[in-house]
């Protein structure tokens, strides 16, 4: 008896130590949540306007494309998001959002291509797995993301005969010229063909 | 003997230093101190991690019956671990986004729940303060020793929450203090080194 | 298939748990100074991680997520999900079979401080944790997959090691470099001859 009466008195210690331990962090949680998902929101807002300014038009609108996304992972493995870029009501262009690996990492980019096939602009959104002065020279080197813009998705962009690659960094280089060829790949299969 | 508050503080930042001599707590140490501002973000949360369970800790030590004292010393300490990720993540998404896993893993980091078993199991609230205040401040001390050299060493500049604070010119530094073997590298020399003072100072 | 493969070379080599992500270096630097006990520690972790990431998985899945509370009450449950395990699996084996816990059993609550297995089971069972290229589904499969290779990695490394570290310890070293500094340094050369594996498959 006395031996129960033992047993009982440490399982419910540990409860009430367990309980007490989820009520503080659920607590704690009802006040962290509501920060978490307003700076959430706004770094979400702010991607947007990002994605907008590689357009340099005023007054576009950013519209999330979930049909072309699910397509288009069918054909490119890493598509992160599709978005139709609008004025006025008129479509102007998409944003693909894609990832291909480099040399330590993914390497995202988000790729803005205009309706007649040009590209319009690239920003490269994560390096962050590439060595620091090798690969991050990709975005830190004027001129080798300027490289790609206006040309045609329909060209065949390869590293090193269309494009020159940062010496030393020839795999995040490639990585680049992997995303913007599979941005390309979505818009020449999907993003214009549905419209 | 007694020791006194004080001496609870001091021991743990030279003598007992929780890296270097008690060789405990190395994996995040290792893991996050390429980056100074890293370093800072990881030993705030464990010192706070490991005052904040020995404070409490110590409160209850006299009602916790001795057979599950290691269970609830470990529901303390995940819970502490708990708020410090949540918080993190509310206010320093970036320090968050850095330390990624190891956030999680200071529930698991030997000196926490060594101190709580070692030292707040058995004493009461002000020295347990002291010892928890001691050893993380030697713990601190000791993550930004090796990321002063990591960062500095290896990228030519300290960049510390957006601000630059020093920066060597027309230095080109070797890239590898900053990659994972250059860790293990800079840890071990440190060590030796360290013994070989306290060798002399005998 | 060939996913579940790359997840395992992810895991097993390219990332590997010890020499490039500094996981689980406390048992490493301690066990890893004979031959014997490394054996017997990657035994335990072997066993012990791929029971709790199972576990785990199922608390996630089951327990946590439905019910909404994961989010803030994932390192708690996973904790002791791993305290209680060793402590069964313990239990278990002394009664079971006594040559196995005499070459693993002391090692067993060692194990529960092991970062390494609350960090297999972390990654690989929630959300947000998962940092390699590859994509991940989060399925029970995949997890299994994924702490196999960290825990065979762990393996590998630390006998490899305790190989090296028994002839470390009878070469001329300076004295101040005996013992922890060495192996260090020792450690520091192997983790730079895994960073050649990086990029391997694109991974």
């Amino acid at each position: 008896m006395k031996k129960i009466l033992y047993f009982l008195r440490l399982s419910l210690t540990l409860m009430l130590v367990c309980g007490v331990s989820a009520g503080a962090l659920a607590a704690t949680y009802s006040i962290t949540q509501p920060i978490v998902k307003e700076r959430e929101d706004r770094e979400m807002r702010e991607k947007y306007e990002d994605l907008l300014k590689i357009f340099k038009v005023d007054g576009a609108m950013l519209e999330e494309s979930s049909e072309a996304l699910e397509k288009g992972k069918e054909v490119v493995e890493g598509l992160e998001a599709v978005f139709d870029v609008s004025k006025d009501g008129k479509k102007i262009g998409v944003v693909v959002m894609t990832g291909s690996s480099g040399y330590g990492g993914p390497v995202k980019a988000a790729v803005a291509i205009n309706n007649d096939g040009t590209i319009a602009g690239i920003k490269v959104l994560d390096i962050s797995g590439e060595t620091k002065g090798v690969g991050s020279r990709v975005i830190e080197e004027p001129g080798f993301i300027e490289q790609f813009t206006g040309k045609a998705v329909s060209d065949p962009l390869k590293i090193s005969t269309d494009i020159d690659a940062i010496s030393g960094a020839t795999i995040t280089s490639r990585a680049i010229a992997q995303d913007v060829g599979d941005a390309a790949k979505v818009f020449k299969e999907f993003a214009v063909s549905g419209k | 003997m007694k020791r006194s508050v004080w001496r609870d503080f001091t021991i743990g930042i030279i003598e007992e230093n929780p890296l270097f001599s008690l060789v405990i707590g190395l994996c995040a140490a290792l893991a996050v101190s390429s980056k100074v501002e890293n370093a800072i973000f990881m030993g705030v949360a464990a010192s706070f991690v490991m005052v904040a369970s020995n404070i409490l800790i110590s409160l209850i030590r006299k009602i916790i019956p001795n057979q599950i004292r290691i269970p609830v010393f470990i529901v303390v300490i995940a819970s502490f671990v708990t708020i410090v990720d949540l918080s993190m993540k509310a206010f320093f998404p970036a320090g968050y986004e850095a330390l990624g896993v190891w956030i999680p893993l200071i529930v698991v980091n030997c000196m926490i729940l060594g101190r709580a078993e070692a030292f707040a199991s058995k004493n009461g609230v002000i020295r347990s303060i002291a010892d928890g205040l001691g050893k993380g401040l030697g713990y601190t001390l000791a993550l930004l020793v090796i990321a002063v050299i990591r960062e500095l060493g290896g990228t030519g500049q300290i960049v510390a929450f957006e601000n630059t604070i020093v920066s060597l010119k027309g230095f080109q530094p070797p890239q590898i203090l900053q990659s994972f073997p250059g860790a293990f590298f800079t840890f071990g020399i440190l060590m030796g080194l360290l013994r070989k003072l306290q060798r002399k100072g005998e | 298939m060939q996913r579940l493969f790359l997840i395992f070379l992810a895991a097993f080599l390219i990332n590997n748990i010890l020499l490039i992500r500094f996981i689980g270096l406390c048992p490493f630097f301690g066990v890893s100074s004979r031959f014997e006990t490394s054996v017997g520690m990657s035994m335990a972790v072997v066993f012990v991680m791929t029971l709790a990431t199972l576990v785990c998985w199922g608390v996630w899945n089951f327990l946590l997520d439905p019910l909404g509370v994961g989010e803030f009450l994932y390192i708690p449950a996973f904790i002791l999900v791993i305290a209680s395990l060793v402590q069964f699996v313990e239990m278990v084996i002394r009664k079971v079979s006594p040559t196995l816990f005499k070459a693993m059993g002391i090692f067993l609550p060692l194990i529960t401080t092991n970062c390494a297995v609350l960090a297999a089971a972390t990654e690989s069972v929630k959300p947000g944790f998962w940092k390699l290229s590859l994509e991940y589904n989060y399925g029970l499969g995949e997890a299994l997959i994924y702490t196999i290779g960290i825990a065979l990695g762990f393996s590998m490394v630390i006998i490899m090691f305790a190989a090296m570290r028994e002839r470390i310890e009878i070469a001329p070293i300076p004295r101040s470099f005996k013992g922890f500094p060495i192996a260090f340094i020792a450690a520091g050369l192997s983790s730079l001859a895994f960073l050649g594996f990086k990029g391997l498959f694109g991974i």
